[in-house]
């Protein structure tokens, strides 16, 4: 049993994703940042279960009941097992009556904390993902208790010689192939966009908003299929980039799609920071 | 009945791992069963190879798990197109659902018409005859885009959206029809509020409703409405919840 003492500034459980109801208008939810999702899980060898928790910006204060062994992933953020630092990528043994604590994130946004305990939430639509309405939940609350059921392996330290890169934390460039709707930008706007930095204005799981210089012309077209990734540009020139629960369709042009890569690098940004495009089609 | 497409009407594009088929978007239910059809098609040829399926208003969106290349792709879709016996499906089924109309849930339209009660009954009473279809859900876990409103009565959405529009509010965004699976907030013209849900996520398939199927509304009064509503709750028949007719 995790009893949640502090909830921190957004933590929620997430898994690799709800899919397969898309079509009911169902976004995918999830881990934001699948690669420090899929890090933890290999970092703690084979669990039964896929669920984290996922925080943002700000970490939760947990006391855990039972022994575990534990490990942070994704952005670098204060740490502290019963006030001794610990660092992401390494996996810890965590005692009964053992405080985590996270505090500010300091690289990058986003961090997992994946046990070897199979967290029990309930499962909608195939995903224990959080997502409100559709769970009862959209964080988990202070005071409340988050139950597990042991795995078969307990301890698993001896994942050392797995091999990870986080330099992507502090990365500004996303990798983008064009849009759909690309040639809606003005012939000098397709050169420029991949020159200059934009400005992230605010954000959250379901999706970025960034700022542009490129004011356009209101284009009529009917909604169209949106995924975590997809670049959209407004008439004003706001970009907006959807977010594992953002919508699945969207009624403005899709001048971009971010690579996974590229997606990932993006969920690690906050607001105020700065992004780039990089294109990976060859510019004419 | 004729294919409403051809070959020559799909345009190929992609969205990462996300193919689009995207063809015109023809007001009429054949077309729109067409591609309800070919998208089923579709989506049980490569179900192994797909996180999900989509159609909008103009495109087959197929969410691919892996990376695909369209050149192997492409032949099979428009082989799936040759081969398909558009002939053999069955109509749609039509579906009468339940509206109350009354001052708090049409203060969108009074304000559309600056008040003007008898433009307000004709708009309504023209409402309620039409037949509507089912093209797709988004926007929202739920929320089904109906086509069949005639460009004439065509509502803009509100410059500034409201900050809550209703669970059950039936609203009118352009030539396009809603229902709010939830209170949300909303830009699109309320016109009245249907007590009959129809999506539950707890129940498989969560939706009563299946893209392509027809929608014709009719009223209710605000007893009526308060009635159903108890009967839901409780489990119990109500004449007005017997939402599906053949046709």
């Amino acid at each position: 049993m995790i009893e949640v003492i502090d909830s921190g500034f957004y933590s929620s459980i997430q898994d690799q994703g709800r899919f397969g109801y898309r079509h009911l208008g169902v976004p995918v939810s999830g881990a934001m940042d699948q690669k420090a999702f899929d890090l933890a899980h290999q970092l703690l060898g084979e669990t039964s279960d896929f669920s984290s928790i996922e925080c943002t910006l700000i970490g939760p204060i947990l006391r855990f009941h039972e022994l575990c062994s534990l490990v942070l992933t994704g952005a670098h953020m204060q740490a502290w097992v019963n006030e001794n630092p610990i660092q992401n990528n390494i996996p810890i043994v965590i005692l009964p009556g053992d405080v985590l604590k996270l505090r500010r994130a300091i690289k990058g946004l986003r961090t997992y904390i994946k046990i070897n305990q199979a967290i029990i939430s309930p499962v909608l639509l195939g995903s224990t993902s959080f997502y409100k309405p559709l769970t009862h939940h959209a964080v988990i609350k202070k005071g409340s208790h988050i139950f597990c059921i042991k795995s078969e392996k307990v301890v698993n330290k001896s994942n050392a010689r797995i091999r990870w890169d986080d330099s992507y934390l502090l990365s500004k460039d996303l990798a983008v192939e064009k849009g759909p709707e690309f040639n809606v930008l003005s012939k000098a706007f397709q050169q420029q966009i991949f020159h200059n930095d934009f400005l992230i204005n605010s954000q959250n799981r379901m999706g970025y908003r960034i700022s542009s210089p490129f004011s356009m012309d209101a284009v009529s077209m009917l909604s169209g299929a949106v995924r975590p990734g997809t670049v959209q540009i407004t008439p004003s020139g706001k970009l907006l980039i959807a977010g594992v629960d953002g919508q699945v369709s969207g009624g403005y042009p899709r001048i971009f799609q971010l690579t996974e890569e590229g997606l990932n690098v993006l969920v690690q940004k906050k607001e105020g920071d700065t992004i780039s495009f990089k294109s990976l089609d060859k510019l004419a | 009945m004729e294919s409403m497409y051809t070959k020559q009407d799909f345009i190929f594009t992609a969205l990462g791992r996300t193919l689009i088929l995207g063809f015109s978007y023809k007001q009429d239910e054949r077309s729109l069963h067409f591609i309800q059809v070919l998208s089923t098609a579709l989506h049980k040829h490569f179900k192994k190879q797909l996180e999900d399926s989509t159609i909008t208003f103009n495109s087959i969106n197929l969410f691919f798990k892996e990376d695909f290349q369209i050149e192997i792709i492409k032949p099979i879709i428009l082989n799936t197109l040759n081969v398909l016996d558009f002939k053999k499906t069955n109509p749609t089924k039509l579906w009468k659902l339940p509206v109350c109309i009354n001052e708090e849930y049409t203060v969108d339209i009074h304000d559309f018409f600056n008040g003007d009660i008898k433009q307000v009954n004709a708009y309504i009473e023209r409402f309620l005859s039409l037949k509507f279809y089912l093209v797709f859900y988004g926007f929202l876990p739920g929320f089904p885009y109906l086509g069949g409103l005639p460009t004439e009565m065509a509502i803009p959405r509100k410059a500034t959206p409201s900050r809550l529009t209703q669970k059950g509010s039936v609203a009118i965004g352009g030539d396009q029809v809603g229902i709010y699976p939830q209170d949300s907030p909303g830009g699109w013209n309320v016109l009245g509020n249907c007590p009959i849900p129809l999506m539950d996520f707890t129940k498989s398939p969560p939706n009563l409703i299946e893209p392509a199927g027809r929608i014709q509304f009719f009223k209710i009064s605000t007893a009526e409405y308060s009635e159903v509503l108890t009967s839901i709750e409780n489990n119990t028949d109500h004449p007005c919840i017997n939402p599906y007719s053949h046709d």
